[in-house]
């Protein structure tokens, strides 16, 4: 494994539990501190806690979806981390990723290397602060 | 006309009347003179019977009196018993009422003869014999000597001076001196008594000296010796004399001593023991006539007098049934006149009204008939109306219009001729409905749909009535609805399909994800391991990892084609990228049907328009295109892309050899489809061809062609910079 996101705390938010074991396994693998939930509500009670890096999520979800999820994280908490959508069905608006700074969509089924390259890129190790988990 | 006629017709009947009337009023008038004059005549012969009577019988008493002076002259000395023997031989002459008595009077010139005379008659035993009244001494004076019948009140008269009364002497001297027979003026008998007083004459004659000549006056006065007279009670006379034979008196006689001036003069008038006197009777005032009768030196005044006894001979019944037949008869003319005219005059009306009636009636029918025939040009509906040898009767204005060629198309045509597709059974009337394409004499093609209604006539011929609309444009309006409502069909199929397939790729995407992890992790894993009996376990995971990958793909053209993207704002489509994404969905079909499809884009231009529309009409051809040939030995399908000017047209082609004919008339009518049962909608091309027109643009086949050939021609979208932008946002 040759991406390194060491360093990186990573919320990952999905409804589908298998799902959820492979984001964690694959960031963990690659050095990320993940912490995992399966809906919108709880992931919001939990950037609202914790500060994280990179919020990862699904859109459509039972408890919570991800779209709602955003508006609130922009509107509610104090550290900002990015933001990185996994649909399954593309049906958000191209001017809602805009408005609320998303910095990227995926469609399922990903491309496993582009993600966690592109996730890299976007975090670089050399600007990471080093921090002690 | 009619009026004048009829009071000409009334005029001449009241003619007719009045000239019968006066016809019956002259007959009547005539009728009535003549028995006027008849009744006349008859008076008249009355009156003449009746002064021929008292003539007659005056005369007869006048014999009497000549028969008593040729008595005297024959006879010495005339002593009472010998004259009242002749009296009496005379009596049968003398029995007559009223005739009082027959006498003689002595003229007595001295004192000394009256007394010699008192002597002598008293001598002869009448003891009481005077002269009276009595005479002055010197006077002349007669008296009353002989009276037969000597008896009664005749014996009042006995020694009586009638020269000692004025009425009296003047007859006697006129008889004396004239030696004449004398009557005398009214007097009243000295025989009367106080009852049943009666006006009397006397009639005289002179008796003188036996041998003696009484031819001078002179010697007449020597030589009177005195009078024979007769005194008449005048009623009882006449009553007698002019007693009818038989019946009551029928005229009055009164009998004036000369003229009828005076009561004074009357002598006679009928008694009242006789019946009612005077003007009486039913018709008119009596008849009245008056004759003189000159009587021994007097005129008696005769006046007569009908009576009603005799006025009933005076009969007016003849006239007045004259009248009343004439009236009557006139009456009868003038009614049956009046009848026959009358007849005439109602059949006349009758027949004036009948005319009118049947008048009237005609315009009733010709109002009803402008009613039908107006309703029958008013509507809109055509109305044929043909007998059942299929001859047409008439047609109204709509039913011409709507066939074409007015005129020459009409009545008298044979239906078959005006309208060859028209099928009407005319060997067994039955009403049915009917709708039947028309070529129209100028070749337009209308479509009618009507009815024909079979009906009797009162005349018993049966007729048909055929009543049809122009359904042409109606029908046109509708296929437009129908397609328009397919359209919105397919459009809510599509956007609910869409909505499903939005479902199914979410559920099918996030497994399909973990399927696509788990076989990456596990290939990188097994790569790592770098051992080469595991590299069969490896190439089965990679299968893994290609599969899934797939079935992304697929679920991702599912997407596409199902999205109702009508609503979504139009963008720049690249033609390339557009085939690209064709070609992704038709992979899996074409491959298993072992079809070669072929794209080919000549040159890359942009398109303004919803990428998902395009898609769905490529794909659309494209299967149509494999489902025609999929069962040729020959199998391609090549998609070609070429610009012409503004226009890009893309064409599919495939190597099947055209459509049918008969079919390319309706291929892109909705729901028309050559596919088998369940296979198609029939709705593909239609929509496509919708689709591409909103775009502005067309789809189309063409026909004579090697190989079918299907045309989809859209604008080219002028480029500029933001829309470049929007296109690799969509990317």
């Amino acid at each position: 494994m040759t991406v390194d996101l060491r360093g990186l705390r990573i919320l990952v938010v999905e409804d589908d539990g298998d799902l959820r074991e492979i984001y964690i396994e694959d960031f963990e693998e690659c050095g990320a501190t993940v912490t995992a939930v399966a809906g919108g509500h709880e992931a919001l009670d939990k950037a609202q806690s914790t500060e994280f890096d990179l919020v990862f999520t699904d859109v459509r979800m039972r408890h919570g979806d991800g779209i709602e999820l955003v508006e609130k994280i922009r509107t509610l908490c104090a550290h900002q981390p990015a933001v990185v959508f996994c649909s399954g069905y593309c049906d958000v608006a191209a001017d809602f990723i805009q408005k609320w700074g998303v910095a990227k969509r995926f469609d399922k089924p990903y491309e496993r290397a582009e993600l966690l390259e592109w996730i890299q890129a976007q975090f670089p190790p050399s600007l990471r602060p080093a921090r002690r988990d | 006309m009619a009026a004048t006629k009829r009071r000409m017709i009334g005029l001449l009947t009241l003619l007719v009347l009045g000239l019968l009337l006066s016809i019956t009023v002259v007959l009547f008038l005539r009728e009535r003179d003549q028995a006027i004059v008849r009744f006349e005549s008859l008076f008249e012969n009355r009156v003449s019977d009746a002064v021929s009577r008292i003539s007659v019988h005056m005369d007869r008493l006048g014999g009497v009196l000549r028969g008593l002076q040729g008595f005297y002259a024959g006879t010495e000395s005339v002593n009472r018993a010998e004259f009242s023997r002749y009296v009496q031989e005379l009596q049968v002459e003398l029995n007559l009422r009223g005739v009082q008595g027959v006498g003689f009077a002595l003229a007595l010139r001295t004192p000394s003869e009256r007394e010699a005379l008192v002597s002598k008659v008293r001598s002869e035993g009448y003891s009481q014999f005077v002269i009276a009244p009595t005479p002055a001494d010197d006077a002349f004076s007669s008296a009353i000597v002989f009276l037969e019948p000597f008896a009664g009140r005749n014996l009042r008269a006995f020694g009586f001076d009638m020269f000692s009364e004025e009425v009296r002497r003047q007859a006697m001297e006129r008889a004396w001196l004239e030696d004449t027979l004398a009557l005398s003026g009214r007097v009243t008998l000295v025989q009367e008594t106080s009852t049943n007083r009666q006006a009397g004459t006397l009639l005289y004659a002179p008796i003188f000296k036996n041998g003696s000549s009484h031819a001078t006056l002179e010697d007449r006065k020597q030589n009177l010796v005195g009078w024979v007279y007769m005194p008449l009670r005048m009623d009882d006379l006449m009553g007698s004399v002019l007693a009818p034979s038989e019946g009551p008196r029928d005229i009055e006689v009164r009998i004036y001593d000369g003229d009828a001036s005076s009561d004074q003069n009357l002598l006679h008038r009928q008694s009242t023991e006789e019946g009612v006197i005077g003007p009486t009777g039913s018709i008119g005032p009596a008849f009245k006539t008056a004759s003189v009768l000159e009587l021994y030196g007097r005129s008696w005044t005769l006046e007569f007098q009908s009576l009603p006894a005799l006025e009933r001979n005076l009969s007016y019944s003849k006239a007045y049934a004259i009248l009343v037949v004439g009236i009557l008869l006139s009456l009868l003319v003038v009614f049956v006149i009046a009848l026959l005219v009358g007849r005439e005059e109602r059949a006349h009306q009758l027949a004036l009204a009948r005319t009118k009636d049947l008048h009237k009636k005609q315009i009733e029918l010709q109002t009803e008939r402008d009613n039908v025939n107006l309703l029958l040009s008013a509507i809109a509906a055509g109305v044929i109306k043909f007998n059942r040898s299929g001859i047409i009767v008439s047609m109204n204005a709509a039913a011409q219009t709507m066939l074409g060629d007015p005129m020459s198309k009409s009545a008298g045509a044979p239906l078959s001729v005006v309208w060859p597709g028209c099928d009407i059974d005319f060997a067994s009337p039955q009403p049915k409905s009917f709708e039947s394409g028309f070529v129209r004499s100028d070749g337009r093609e209308i479509l009618v749909s009507g009815s024909c209604t079979w009906m009797r006539e009162a005349s018993g011929e049966s007729f048909a009535i055929l009543t049809f609309t122009d359904v042409t444009e109606r029908r046109q309006i509708e296929e437009q609805l129908e397609q328009q409502r397919a359209l919105a069909l397919s459009a809510a199929k599509m956007a609910s399909l869409g909505v499903m397939a939005g479902g199914i790729a979410h559920e099918i995407n996030t497994p399909l994800a973990v399927i696509q992890s788990r076989a990456n992790r596990l290939i990188e894993i097994i790569s790592q391991r770098n051992q080469p009996e595991q590299s069969d376990v490896l190439l089965g995971i990679q299968k893994i990892e290609i599969t899934a990958k797939r079935i992304a793909s697929i679920v991702r053209g599912l997407q596409a084609f199902s999205r109702d993207s009508k609503q979504d704002p139009k963008s720049v489509v690249n033609l390339s990228s557009l085939f690209a994404d064709v070609r992704q969905i038709c992979h899996e079909k074409t491959q298993n049907l072992g079809v070669t499809v072929s794209f080919d884009c000549v040159q890359d231009v942009e398109i303004l328009g919803r990428q998902e529309q395009f898609l769905q009409i490529m794909v659309n051809l494209i299967n149509n295109a494999l489902d025609a040939v999929r069962e040729l030995p020959e199998r391609w399908v090549r998609v070609i892309g070429e610009v012409h000017g503004q226009r890009v047209l893309i064409i599919v082609i495939d190597s099947g050899h055209g459509i049918p004919s008969h079919a390319v008339e309706k291929i892109m009518d909705p729901f028309f489809t050559t596919k088998p049962v369940g296979k198609g909608t029939g709705l593909g091309l239609s929509i496509s061809l919708g689709i591409a027109r909103e775009h502005g643009g067309d789809l189309r086949y063409v026909r004579g062609q090697r190989h079918t050939t299907f045309v989809l021609e859209l604008p080219v979208h002028s480029a500029s910079g933001e829309q470049s932008d929007l296109h690799e946002e969509s990317a």
